[in-house]
């Protein structure tokens, strides 16, 4: 990699008077470290995630009782989540989880007729 | 590489940034945070600090897009330095900034290429990136030339 870093770390910028301007910045950063700065994006891409482990599991075990889907998925996440978005998380693997097992009954229904 | 980019400042794990844009709208505290959502996965949210308040869906116009998009990908480099079997995820958060990632993608993917391999996002699905595709998001992961 040609790029060598180049930052200035935040303690270097707390030790720095002529950076005094920047420190409400370092203190906020460090005081909020432990939740998302930018949950929306963060959500989203939990969202992406869960839903193609959900693919996955279905593909390989179509017949994996619901609680046991739900204990995978919920269990790889991180552990920083809070309440609310565990809640539609977990209601949102259900979802991706009936739609699937709707739509492979349909499948097996048209090819038995 | 990177031609133009601003100084930047990181915490000691290198997963939270900041810089300070400078343009026709003033002084603009820009953040950068990568975080880890699933084991080597980890999102790229990017916005500007207002005295305490974080905005990702903010169009400053402060006429210095390169350079703050600079100072981004710089980051990035910084970052996998640290993080080398990293995946970064890029999620737009809205229809401007999907145009803009796109457009920068589009411009710069042999310069990336030539360090990350690159995937572009089309829902939930993923495939190498194509400069003729237009993408929801985009994965970048470090090559192993080492």
């Amino acid at each position: 990699m040609k790029n060598k870093s180049t930052a200035i770390s935040f303690e270097d910028v707390l030790q720095n008077s002529e950076l005094s301007h920047l420190h409400e910045v370092v203190h906020f950063l460090e005081n909020t470290k432990n939740k998302p700065l930018f949950p929306q994006k963060y959500e989203t891409s939990i969202k992406i995630s869960v839903s193609k482990k959900v693919k996955a599991l279905f593909v390989e075990h179509p017949t994996m009782p619901l609680k046991n889907v739900i204990t995978v998925v919920v269990n790889s996440l991180p552990e920083t989540l809070n309440a609310d978005f565990l809640l539609s998380t977990t209601a949102f693997i259900i979802e991706n989880w009936e739609n699937l097992s709707q739509s492979s009954m349909v499948s097996k229904s048209y090819s038995t007729r | 590489m990177i031609k133009e980019h601003y100084k930047y400042y990181a915490a000691k794990n290198k997963t939270f940034f900041f810089f300070e844009s400078f343009g026709v709208q003033g002084r603009i505290i820009k953040v950068v945070e990568i975080r880890e959502f699933e084991e080597n996965r980890w999102n790229l949210g990017f916005g500007d600090w207002n005295k305490g308040l974080i905005d990702d869906k903010i169009m400053t116009n402060n006429n210095d897009v390169v350079k703050v998009i600079g100072t981004v990908a710089k980051i990035a480099y910084d970052f996998f330095e640290n993080y080398p079997n990293a995946t970064i995820v890029i999620e737009p958060v809205d229809d401007k900034r999907k145009q803009l990632y796109n457009y920068v993608f589009q411009r710069h993917h042999k310069a990336i290429e030539s360090t990350f391999i690159i995937k572009g996002l089309i829902g939930d699905t993923e495939e190498l990136y194509s400069v003729e595709n237009f993408y929801d998001g985009f994965e970048i992961k470090r090559k192993f030339e080492l």
